[in-house]
């Protein structure tokens, strides 16, 4: 018997901050404009160069390097629209990203993952993409299911897997596909139109969106162009992001790194926009910093790199993948996640970004964690509490409680207090106790409540013949694949 | 004696601001405060603080020993308060001038258990552990002034003198006692003060020490806490008052009733000290928690009850006054995913909002356990928060144009000079990504331990100088004839 999937909760908007002034933006996207015009990013698609040559950039066929005058870059990006919607199975499930809302998602792509049963690590399979979907299904503060680790049991094909298990595990709105191997990306295509119920709708409420990577410094990969150039055409958006690492790609200064960063992205929406002009793209940038010593990746960075992500974004006029995240570098689930996960939730609602959140994975996206997703999910609610706990109407106010009770009372008897006590929210993970008082780790209450809303949560599935369309679209993929469509 | 240098201090300097009450908002819970303070009023039981109330145009029943303030006997007293003053330290560089751009922190307190330094056992908390910490909070950069962290109780009624020895024996940093509660001790504190200042005129411009009273809930004040309040104003030293209002329990259940019932706690404290020393340097204090509706037990660390944290920085300014914010605190019992995740919160957004100072760091088990680690721990957050916060440079070595135009698409960044330059000035945690020989990083819980012992063993402030300690001795000895430890 299928439950109900509840509505998503959104974080509101009263406390952004605001770090850059509007002409400290306006440098850095000059520095954009200027590497991508004197420097240039590696493209290493025909179809791209082509269509980057067309329309007016200087393209070195040889080293297979576009350079892209501040004009053409202007104008391209003039046709990107500022607001648009990720559906969801339900209206409900819709996501507006305008600005005004700062929807949570789901980390990925992670590779391993700490078993729920046996509790030892292993590689990824669809079956975890399956579990983890179905639970994030019943958490209202998700409201994006990035697939979280990937389906490594499916080969050239997983992407579309792990697309196939989003789509028929939730009601929310479906990271569906990273880079695809080229030919493939169509299935995915396919998918959506199937579960959309028409290509008009399909562009109109996408139910999925994909995210493609670009390669620091200043390059971009020939299957991912591939991908987005595909998703546009079929009206599904794309999110360029830019991962750049201070010190290894990228300059070891912030802006520096940032720099490198926005014009990887920016010219990948530029392609996309020139190739189909008012397609929905979104800008994402994710820095690092190489550890000195052993060079390894640090992003858990006490710096406000997001920040400048998001206002950047909102400067060219695109939303944002990005805010502050719960993502942690460290194993487990010990102290340094504890720091990460409640500092990157207080500033969900200070950093703001349309899409952001990153929830379930440790190890610096690479390893899930299932009862993580769990814990994550209530310091991201107690964010929520932050940004809109209070009011003031004058029940709130209770001056006449406080006048009925008086100096050195108490409210434990007052009706007032009986009706408003229930308003506040007691935390399942933070707040449970044993029956003989003392406080229960939050890790191990935190398993339990994913176990429990693994054995109870079932969400409405998919129509019957959608299904069995989305089996068939799988088959004739994995036949394309088997063929060597995939090289 | 040999001595350390303490490290300079770093306090947080947020590079943006947020504001979550609208002025219109915080007006309202002004004068829902006004309202209450005229037509309820609040409890005192001080006679000395009810014929000061009387004098100044309250209406006093010294037999219910009920107060009531209009509005205007309220705004007019609160109108001497200073926004801004310093608060001293033994040695200058360590003074910390509230001026509404830098926000500087303390330790926690008062404890009354630790885990044993050496033993690793829970135990009553004594003065060897106040003096210890204070060693450890004079090395960290993080720490802005010092709260005796747990209770000397190994020295009965003297015990809050006792926590002020072994804090000046052990920091040159400001001290905040929060545990001198009548007005007997609170002299002997103030000559303690003294002490340390050299001369009155040097205590007055540069009090080395202040303190904090808590009022009770609701709408009431304990005799002998403003009774000191008055003796540490007559002085010229900081005093500030906390409410630490209980939504559900000792405050309406809801967080605005909650708000405006300690706002009127705290304004009635300082309206009385206002009365009796126009000018005196008062502050603020809004630590409420909310009540476990099943176990009855308090909430410190319930995210919405932190806002009210945050919400009392902008009263505190409303009502033109400096803050002590509600930072950190956990209501975890050990170090690790709770503690961590819970610590950074209320940090953030009373930093965000403007808090002058703030205390909450070192302590688990909401405010009573002190587990010698977490303050290192927790000065990892702080400093995490406080690099986030102070913003990023804009100029052209830091963005790099002509580094990026020389690797070019597909290059790398490791043979740059500006990359050997610039990576140095990157601030990276002393506890978490510390490899070990496997490559992999270490517990940063172990680190943090190992890091405290270390400081303890090495680390030993600028002492009193000989005729300081002497005075303190004759000073802890009195007080021990006087209030009854021997």
């Amino acid at each position: 018997m299928p439950t109900r999937t509840p509505d998503i909760v959104p974080i509101g908007s009263r406390l952004r901050g605001q770090l850059l002034e509007p002409s400290e933006l306006e440098t850095l996207k000059q520095g954009t404009l200027r590497l991508l015009d004197e420097v240039g990013v590696h493209v290493p698609l025909r179809r791209a160069l082509e269509i980057f040559a067309d329309h007016g950039a200087r393209v070195n066929w040889d080293e297979q390097i576009v350079q892209i005058a501040p004009d053409l870059v202007q104008e391209a990006m003039a046709t990107a629209p500022r607001s648009f919607v990720l559906g969801g199975r339900e209206e409900r499930f819709d996501l507006t990203l305008d600005g005004k809302n700062t929807y949570l998602c789901t980390d990925g792509t992670g590779v391993e993952v700490v078993d729920l049963t046996t509790r030892e690590r292993r590689a990824s399979c669809k079956e975890d993409v399956v579990m983890m979907a179905r639970v994030c299904d019943a958490l209202p503060m998700l409201s994006f299911y990035w697939p979280p680790v990937s389906a490594q049991d499916y080969g050239p094909t997983a992407p579309l897997h792990q697309c196939h298990a989003g789509l028929t595990n939730t009601l929310k709105h479906v990271r569906g596909g990273m880079t695809i191997a080229t030919p493939l990306a169509e299935y995915a295509v396919e998918m959506a139109t199937v579960v959309a119920g028409s290509d008009e709708e399909r562009r109109r409420r996408p139910p999925i969106c994909t995210n493609i990577c670009t390669i620091a410094p200043l390059a971009h990969d020939d299957d991912g162009l591939a991908t987005a150039l595909t998703y546009a055409e079929a009206g599904i958006p794309t999110s360029f992001m830019a991962m750049p690492t201070m010190g290894s790609t990228a300059p070891a200064t912030p802006l520096g790194a940032i720099v490198v960063g926005d014009a990887e992205v920016v010219s990948g929406m530029v392609l996309l926009q020139l190739a189909h002009p008012g397609c929905p793209v979104f800008h994402s940038i994710e820095t690092s910093l190489m550890h000195p010593r052993t060079g390894g990746y640090i992003a858990g960075l006490p710096l406000p790199l997001s920040m400048v992500a998001v206002e950047l974004a909102h400067a060219w006029g695109v939303p944002s993948l990005g805010g502050s995240g719960v993502s942690t570098d460290a194993p487990g689930l010990g102290w340094q996640t504890g720091m990460d996960t409640g500092w990157g939730a207080a500033l969900l609602p200070i950093y703001g970004g349309e899409v952001c959140g990153y929830m379930g994975l440790v190890e610096g996206s690479m390893v899930l964690y299932p009862e993580k997703v769990l814990l994550d999910h209530e310091l991201c609610r107690s964010a929520y509490d932050l940004a809109h706990g209070l009011e003031f109407d004058e029940s709130q106010m209770a001056l006449d409680v406080i006048r009925d009770v008086g100096p050195r009372n108490h409210f434990l008897a007052q009706p007032h207090t009986r009706e408003h006590i229930r308003d506040f929210r007691l935390s399942k993970l933070l707040h449970e106790h044993t029956p003989e008082g003392k406080r229960r780790d939050p890790c191990e209450v935190a398993l339990e409540e994913f176990r429990r809303i693994y054995d109870t949560h079932e969400p409405e599935p998919l129509p019957d013949d959608v299904l069995r369309e989305l089996d068939r679209i799988l088959e004739a993929a994995e036949r394309e694949a088997a063929a060597g469509g995939n090289r | 004696m040999p001595y350390s240098e303490t490290p300079d201090l770093e306090p947080v300097v947020p590079s943006y601001r947020v504001q979550i009450l609208s002025m219109e908002e915080l007006e309202r819970l002004k004068g829902a405060t006004l309202e209450i303070l005229e037509e309820t009023g609040i409890h005192c039981p001080s006679p000395k603080a009810l014929s000061i109330y009387a004098q100044h145009g309250a209406y006093v029943n010294r037999e219910t020993k009920r107060v009531k303030l209009p509005p205007d006997v309220v705004q007019e007293a609160m109108s001497h308060a200073p926004r801004f003053y310093t608060m001293g330290a033994r040695l200058t560089r360590f003074d910390l001038k509230l001026d509404g751009s830098a926000f500087y922190c303390a330790t926690d307190g008062c404890g009354v258990e630790t885990i044993d330094f050496a033993t690793r056992e829970r135990r009553s908390s004594i003065k060897d552990d106040v003096g210890k910490m204070a060693r450890v909070a004079d090395y960290l950069s993080s720490i802005g002034f010092y709260w005796p962290i747990v209770s000397a109780q190994d020295h009965a009624a003297t015990a809050p003198l006792h926590e002020l020895d072994a804090s000046f024996n052990n920091t040159v940093k400001h001290v905040q006692t929060e545990t001198v509660m009548d007005e007997p001790m609170a002299r002997y504190a103030v000559e303690m003060a003294k002490v340390i200042a050299g001369d009155e005129e040097t205590m007055q411009e540069r009090p080395p020490l202040s303190s904090l009273v808590c009022t009770i809930a609701p709408l009431a004040q304990d005799k002998g806490g403003m009774e000191s309040a008055l003796v540490f104003a007559e002085a010229g030293l900081p005093v500030g008052f906390m409410s630490m209002a209980n939504a559900g329990s000792t405050a309406p259940g809801t967080l605005a009733g909650t708000l405006v019932a300690a706002d009127a706690e705290i304004v009635a404290a300082m309206v009385l000290i206002q009365m009796a020393y126009p000018g005196a340097p008062v502050y603020h204090s809004m630590m409420p928690g909310i009540m476990h509706p099943r176990t009855g037990g308090y909430l410190g660390t319930a995210w919405e009850g932190e806002l009210m944290y945050a919400v009392g920085v902008e009263l505190a300014h409303a009502w033109g006054v400096p803050t002590l914010a509600g930072i950190f605190g956990t209501d975890a019992q050990v170090p690790g995913w709770q503690q961590a995740a819970e610590a950074g919160s209320s940090f953030l957004l009373t930093a965000l909002c403007g808090a002058d100072t703030g205390s909450g760091m070192g302590l688990v088990e909401s405010c009573t356990l002190l587990y010698p680690e977490c303050l290192v721990l927790d000065t990892d957050i702080y400093h995490r928060v406080r690099i986030d916060l102070a913003g990023l440079e804009t100029g052209s070595e830091e963005l790099a144009l002509d580094v990026i135009k020389h690797v070019g698409p597909r290059g790398h960044f490791l043979r740059e000079s500006h990359t050997r330059d610039h990576v140095r000035k990157r601030e990276f945690s002393d506890l978490a990504a510390q490899p070990q020989p496997d490559g992999s990083y270490r517990d940063p819980i172990e680190v943090a331990r190992e890091r405290t012992d270390w400081i303890l063993e090495n680390h030993q402030p600028k002492p009193l100088d000989d005729a300081q300690r002497a005075e303190f001795a004759r000073i802890l000895d009195a007080a021990e004839r006087e209030l009854g430890d021997r």
